[in-house]
């Protein structure tokens, strides 16, 4: 009897996921019921409205939690086991529009879900030139010249003693330094356009480059070293076949991080002047004009791209360390 | 014995600070800049006594660059001062914001440009840069560009804009004249400095936007729904609205001090409240001067129109309704803002006019 228990529950699930999607269907009709029919009212709604929305909101939330329940037992297929994720997602938006509605929040403090995406939509083009701006120039660039310089430094730091102890404790020093703050300084000192966003971008993921690479060339097990030493390696192949493969999963840790760090220096770094182009810009000039369906918007885009360049990166880290223990199935 | 005595004094002091804490309300009036000329007349106002005399302990908020509309909005800041342009368009976005008090008689805003840029008319700029602030004082800008059919990277729907507006931390030196042609410039502020960068009148064309039929109402006096309606005002036992009249009656009154009194606002109000916010640029740094300039700049705006007539502090509803059109006309505003966007029940309480005598 007793060790039946856990799975007996997943059994009941298992039997009847059409219980679950016909609660979901039910709490999402109800809520798409109210919100079609709030959909030109300017008052709030009444007490009454308002509890068949939250009574709404339980059902589909149990339903979600049953096809949640009867999914994660069979989740071979990748896209079957996102399913979950993406019904929360969804129905958190229906519920986020259906209460903006229903108390009437002004859409100068909280824009509804459906007026983020047609504003996203209609302002398409303009936020993609932001976004080629701010991701492609700002970030772009000054990550790769900061990730470039940053192993460049790890390297020499590495192989040269007086470099360590000279330049090292400045960088690890300088890594924990919110460097953001130093952008309405740079700002003013390099003019408007990307090019001083972009030297913002490439100080802030310089030093996290240079202390995780420096650690991947050194960390190493002396067995390894002394077996190079008994082959009579030269340092140049000694870096090849050992320093440079032990440091790639340290290099690529700072380097994930760097992609989030880009893109907060360079949003950041436009708040602090911009030539009338960008992310940052459009955020800032539009939360001061309380247009916040085109900040959420570009948040929005800023999200994407942001989330798209860590896998990309996470993406080439799985090619060059795929033998690496954490990769391991 | 003496035990006894301290504990006597200390119950005293502290009955003192509950009378006293009683008898003057706790009010925070949010400037829209950092303290400068520009508010002068609160300043003298809160030094002076008025605002005891009203029976108010007014805090005058500095601002950073963030909209004043939002600290009032969220409750940090019970009053404020900003601009009839985005006063009105946050009260579009659905912020419950009410005019209730005027200060400023004249748009001080100008674009200025080197008489060697060419530039003759402000309506052929395009291709052109121009700095401008942002936080809801680009709009006086924006309603220039749409009154002229231009495009502008101010526009989220417009990916070729005719015109790129260049956002700076305010000071005119980070962008002018090297990354932009035009800049934005308040005639008691960013003029004088742009004139201490070695640029003198005679280099310079300066366009007032009042000009060119863009003349928005600037500084005001505004509050939220929230507050007019609170019956009792932070449990002073005063409505919202009293407490509204009696801002609006000591901010008069030290206006008209400060505006009579020029000289020594500046030294004595003015000058010992900002550190190096008052300060001018290159030539002109010196705070004394660039405040003293401002003063004169400042008295210009706010000593024009309705306060010739004796009515300070009154919106004049024909320039109301003349700003609404502008910002409607331009389709800055898509409709017309309600009628409780501007009440004026405080200011005729605080002056004992009627707003419907005015002519």
């Amino acid at each position: 009897m007793a060790p039946v228990g856990a799975r007996g529950m997943g059994g009941v699930r298992r039997e009847n996921p059409a219980m679950g999607w016909g609660l979901l269907a039910v709490g999402l009709v109800l809520l798409l019921w109210f919100i079609a029919d709030w959909w030109n009212q300017s008052n709030p709604a009444s007490p009454g409205q308002k509890l068949l929305i939250w009574i709404g909101f339980l059902l589909a939330a149990l339903g979600v939690a049953r096809v949640a329940g009867h999914l994660s037992d069979r989740t071979s297929n990748p896209l079957l086991g996102f399913v979950p994720a993406g019904l929360t997602l969804l129905l958190a938006l229906v519920m986020v529009e259906a209460l903006l509605r229903a108390y009437q929040v002004p859409a100068g403090l909280i824009p509804t879900p459906t007026r983020v995406f047609s504003t996203l939509w209609d302002s398409r083009e303009v936020l993609l030139q932001d976004a080629r701006q701010t991701v492609l120039l700002e970030a772009g660039v000054g990550y790769l010249i900061g990730c470039s310089l940053g192993v460049l430094m790890a390297l020499l730091v590495s192989r040269f003693v007086f470099l360590e102890r000279g330049l090292l404790p400045y960088a690890t020093a300088f890594s924990s330094i919110p460097i953001v703050a130093l952008a309405p300084v740079l700002v003013k000192m390099l003019g408007l356009d990307w090019p001083s966003k972009a030297v913002i971008v490439a100080i802030t993921v310089f030093f996290p480059v240079v202390i995780n690479t420096f650690r991947g060339l050194t960390e190493i097990n002396p067995l390894s070293l002394d077996l190079m030493r008994s082959y009579a390696a030269p340092e140049a192949q000694t870096y090849r076949w050992l320093r440079l493969p032990n440091a790639l999963p340290f290099l690529f840790n700072a380097l994930k991080l760097g992609t989030t760090l880009a893109m907060i220096g360079a949003i950041v770094g436009e708040f602090f002047g911009a030539n009338g182009q960008g992310l940052g810009f459009r955020i800032q000039i539009e939360a001061g004009r309380f247009g916040f369906d085109i900040v959420w918007s570009a948040i929005i885009v800023a999200s994407i791209l942001g989330i798209v360049w860590y896998n990309l990166v996470a993406w080439i880290e799985r090619r060059l360390t795929g033998w690496h223990v954490s990769f391991r199935e | 014995m003496r035990k006894w005595s301290a504990l006597l004094a200390v119950g005293a002091l502290a009955l003192c600070s509950l009378a006293s804490a009683q008898n003057l309300v706790k009010v925070n009036l949010q400037l829209k800049w950092f303290p400068q000329a520009q508010f002068a007349g609160f300043f003298v106002a809160k030094e002076r006594g008025f605002y005891k005399a009203q029976g108010l302990d007014v805090t005058l908020l500095p601002a950073g660059d963030q909209s004043p509309i939002q600290v009032v909005v969220s409750g940090a800041a019970d009053f404020g001062t900003t601009w009839i342009a985005d006063l009105l368009t946050a009260r579009e976005k659905g912020l419950p914001v009410v005019h209730i008090a005027q200060m400023f008689q004249k748009s001080g805003f100008t674009l200025v440009s080197l008489k060697s840029s060419g530039i003759k008319d402000l309506c052929a700029i395009k291709g052109k840069s121009v700095g401008v602030w942002p936080s809801g004082n680009e709009y006086p800008v924006v309603a220039l560009f749409r009154k002229c059919g231009l495009t502008s990277s101010l526009d989220p729907k417009v990916s070729n804009p005719d015109v790129t507006a260049v956002t700076y931390p305010f000071d005119p030196a980070l962008v002018f004249p090297n990354r932009v042609q035009l800049v934005s410039a308040m005639t008691y502020n960013e003029v004088d400095q742009i004139i201490g960068l070695g640029y003198d009148e005679s280099k310079l064309d300066i366009f007032p936007l009042a000009d060119h039929g863009i003349n928005l109402l600037e500084d005001n006096i505004f509050t939220t729904e929230k507050v007019l309606n609170d019956k009792n005002f932070k449990g002073s036992g005063m409505s919202g609205r009293e407490i509204a009249a009696r801002l609006i009656k000591a901010s008069l009154q030290g206006w008209d001090w400060a505006v009579k009194n020029q000289a020594e606002t500046v030294e004595k109000y003015v000058l010992p409240f900002c550190g190096n916010t008052c300060k001018g640029s290159g030539t002109r740094s010196g705070a004394k001067e660039h405040q003293t300039w401002q003063m004169t700049e400042v008295a210009k705006l706010y000593n024009a129109g309705p306060t010739l007539k004796g009515w300070a502090g009154f919106l004049v509803p024909a320039e109301y309704q003349a700003s609404v059109k502008l910002l409607r006309d331009q389709n800055i505003l898509s409709k017309d803002p309600p009628a409780a966007a501007v009440d004026y029940g405080p200011w005729e309480q605080a002056t004992g006019k009627k707003a419907s005598d005015y002519k």
